[in-house]
Order: C-alpha cells, then structure tokens, then sequence
C-alpha cells in the first residue's frame, strides 16, 4: 500500500510543479499558476461564498440523481427482463444516450422555469439513461443457465428475483450508479454554466468576469474533488461484492 | 417411473433457418432406481431430453408420464445437476446445498441441517462457508449433486454431470455417485458422451441416434451392484464399450454428420 500512495504522491507534485511552470511561462491572464489556484482556493475555503454555492448546487444533484436511480434501476430491472417493454423504451433510452444532453437544458428550462426544479431535471436527464442501460445490461449478462436451474427447483418469479437477479445484476446496477454520478455532476455544472446561474457555476462565471483565475481553478478543483470523493464512495461499494471471502 | 411415447420435439429455425426436429417418436422408460445412461453424438437430443423430464421445455407431440402422470413444469419429484454446475457464485456452499429447499420454504433451521448432511455426504465437510469461485470444478460438482440430494426427489436428472472436469477427477466422481445411488436408490437419467462411463455407472445404456433424435438401442449393463471400480477390467465391459463405440462410429459415418450445429446438446 505504502508504494502505492508514493506513487500517487510522486505524481501530485510533479503535476504541481509542471503546472507552476507553465503559469509562470505562459503570459497574461491565460493561466494561474499552482501556487495562485492554491491561495485562492484557501481563500474560497475560509470564506462562506463556496459552501453556499455547494449547498445550492447540491440540492439540484441529490434531488436529480435520487430521481435518476429511482426511476433508471426499475426501468432498466424491467427492460431487462421483459423484451415486450424494452422495445418501445429503447428508442429513448438510445437517444437520451446519444444526445448531447446540453442541448435539452433550454428545453428543460422554458418548460419548467429557472428554479430548483429545472436544474434537478437536468441532472436527472444527464443520469437516467446511463443508469438504466448499465442495469440492463447487469440483468442480461446473468448466466441463463442459473435461471433455468432456479426454474428446475421449482423458483416462483419473486424467488427468482430476489435469489438469482438481483443478486445477479447488482454490481452492474452499482457501476451504473457510479457513472450516472458522474454525469449528474457534469449536469449540474453545465445548468448552472449555461442558463441558470447559481451554485458553483455562478461562482465560475463570476470569477471569470472578475478575470480571478486562481478563483475560476480553485472552483474547477472543488468540483472535481467532490465528484472523485463520491464516486470513489460509491466504488467501495462495488468492491465489497468483488470475490467474497477470497482472503 | 418415467415413460415418454412418441415424444417430438421441435425447435423453430433462428432467422431464416429452417426448424430443428431435435426429437421424433421418441421412446424411453425408467424404472424406480434404475440408473438409465444416455448415450449418443453431439446434437441427437439428449439433453433436450432431460430438459423436457424437467418439465423446463415443452413439446411438440406425445406423452411424458411420471408415475402415471403427465409432466405440465418443475416438481418437486425431479431434481436436476447440471453441466456447468449452475452454482451461485455469490452464495456460499451451503446456501448454494440449501438452494432447492430455500425454493421449496423449507424453514431456514431445517433448511440448514440438511444442507450441512449432503455437505458432509459428498465430502464436501468443512467447505460450508465457501464460495463456488474458491472450489476445484469437482469439488463444484459435488455441490450440485448435494443440492439434487437435499431436496430428495426420486428422480435425479444428470446432464453430462463429469463432462467438464479432468479424467482423475471424473473417475473419483464416478464412485462417489456409485455409492450415493447404492443407498439412496433414486431412479438417474444421465446424460453422457462416454461410453467408459455408460456402462460404469448405467443398469441399462440408452444408444441414441441424431436428426432427429431418436432411440437406436437399448442395452442392459450385465454387472451386478454394488459394482466395483475393478469391473472396468472385466472383458464383458471391455467388450460393451467397444461393441457401442461400432454403433457411434457407425452413426458418425452414415452422413448424420458431427460437425454441423448443435441446437440442443
């Protein structure tokens, strides 16, 4: 473990001092170095701007992702499982994934105003799909012989559900749930950049307008540091379905 | 006892091909613990057999009668092991033994005792918290032969249950269900390609031929029981098994034709 962290280490400072480099080669506003993005972003922390505009722009991502998961994992259990309902789902399903979502958000926005409600749409439209998707595809990669054999010992439909499938697709249901954060995240930013200005993108916006760069990258890491820290959350919940008991 | 008559069975061509008559006028019956090995090349409907005694697969036209009574899904009298073992990698060896009763609601404390009892009869004591992925595939197989057991039907339905695992392994698999089915006496349909292994384990040898698969000859196996691992050595063995492998290379040489696609195992 300990080379492990010294790797990473290692690769933070170069990353740091190659950055500094560059901030301090390039000329004019063009890029803060490492040094300014870190002050600024002592700065940002210190003060209560940042954390008001991470609670805002965080209401939008819990109340949009919750919905995504709660309708995306059912939608994708069923389609799964049952090709009658996949047929006419998957058109959507497939556009929702292939469209560069920003292009929705004017929709969103003029049906459902500037409110918390528009920006929590957007997150869900960003995450729904690629939840879905991923849940299927746990449902379908599930040996069919062991549904044969639950069906050989005589398994009811709730048997089988709650023996074989879900047991089954769940580690595709979790990494679902990982990259539909991920796009929630890129959803709640691109709202907030784009048409609503509140939370962490008013503050980018903001920042830029005041030509702050280190501010405008102390933001960027924030946002980052928080979408690493969740998924990486929800990865450890892949990892405790990964080889049970292989000590 | 099992009786099919005249049973056909039809799969319908995928995209453009045409239908697969996998069985037609198929005829079989199966005394109370008689050991019925199932013999034939790729392709001539064995395991569509013991899938349609499973009750897992309808068919086309005739009769499967067990006990008298016709076949409609999955009953409590039949259990099945499977080829690849069909166990579930995220339980561990007991859950897995206790799957069928689990099925079945058994109560978890009973559930648990005799799960633990199939665990130790085929050898398996000491695994009960381990999961399938840790396990040697014959050590897998056992598994599944006590997840057949624990539910006591008195039908085993065995799908090529040694065809995946090394030859040593086969042998050592071989005896221990030889010895199981001593005591337990369950009737056994068993599917296999091995002729060494038809006449070890079989009271009788089904020979079947394919497209579309039906029954070519059926055999009385002439050894006593218990039998013995030496009786491989007797010449009458000796002789059966070459005896069935003129009948198999006879099909294989009469254009039936091994290569093509096997829709039903």
């Amino acid at each position: 473990m300990a080379w492990k962290w010294g790797l990473r280490l290692t690769s933070v400072i170069t990353l740091l001092v190659v950055w500094e480099a560059l901030g301090r080669g390039l000329p004019g506003l063009l890029m803060p170095t490492a040094s300014e993005t870190l002050v600024a972003l002592v700065r940002l922390l210190g003060g209560a701007e940042l954390w008001r505009a991470m609670w805002i722009s965080n209401q939008a991502l819990l109340v949009g992702y919750l919905a995504a998961l709660l309708v995306g994992v059912p939608v994708g259990l069923v389609i799964g499982r049952w090709r009658q309902v996949e047929r006419p789902l998957d058109l959507y399903l497939n556009l929702l994934l292939v469209t560069p979502v920003s292009a929705l958000i004017p929709i969103l926005i003029m049906a459902l105003g500037l409110g918390l409600a528009a920006r929590a749409a957007v997150v869900f439209v960003f995450a729904v799909a690629i939840v879905a998707v991923n849940t299927r595809a746990g449902l379908r990669d599930i040996d069919p012989n062991l549904i044969e054999m639950a069906r050989s010992f005589g398994a009811s439909e709730t048997q089988l559900w709650r023996r074989v499938l879900l047991p089954g697709a769940r580690p595709a249901v979790l990494a679902g749930a990982r990259l539909g954060l991920a796009r929630a995240i890129s959803g709640m930013v691109a709202v907030e950049l784009l048409l609503v200005s509140v939370g962490f993108g008013r503050l980018l916006l903001r920042y830029q307008g005041d030509f702050d760069a280190g501010a405008v990258y102390a933001v960027v890491l924030v946002v980052a540091a928080q979408a690493v820290l969740l998924t990486g959350w929800l990865r450890r919940w892949e990892r405790r379905d990964e080889a049970p008991g292989l000590e | 006892m099992i009786e099919v008559r005249g049973c056909m069975k039809i799969f319908p061509g995928r995209e453009g091909h045409p239908p697969t008559r996998a069985l037609d006028g198929f005829d079989l019956t199966v005394r109370d613990e008689e050991f019925v090995c199932l013999l034939g090349p790729s392709g001539c409907g064995k395991t569509t057999v013991l899938r349609i005694l499973a009750g897992l697969l309808p068919w086309e036209a005739g009769e499967v009668l067990i006990d008298g009574r016709p076949v409609t899904g999955p009953g409590p009298d039949r259990a099945m092991v499977f080829q690849h073992f069909s166990l579930l990698p995220w339980a561990d060896v007991e859950e897995n033994v206790a799957f069928g009763l689990e099925m079945r609601r058994v109560p978890a404390a009973e559930r648990k005792r005799a799960a633990r009892h199939w665990i130790e009869a085929v050898g398996l004591a000491g695994f009960e918290h381990h999961h399938p992925r840790q396990l040697s595939g014959g050590m897998q197989q056992r598994v599944g032969l006590a997840r057949a057991l624990a539910v006591d039907p008195r039908i085993l339905l065995m799908d090529e249950p040694f065809g995946s695992v090394d030859s040593q392994t086969r042998r050592l698999l071989q005896e221990d269900l030889a010895r199981v089915q001593q005591k337990e006496r369950k009737a056994v349909v068993f599917v296999t390609h091995s002729m060494d292994e038809a006449v070890r384990m079989g009271d009788r040898v089904v020979l079947m031929g394919p497209r579309p698969g039906r029954v070519i000859e059926s055999i009385e196996v002439p050894f006593p029981r218990p039998r013995l691992p030496e009786v491989r050595k007797e010449n009458a063995f000796v002789e059966l098994k070459e005896y069935l492998w003129g009948r198999l290379q006879a099909m294989q040489g009469d254009g039936t034709g091994l290569k093509t696609q096997d829709a039903s195992g």
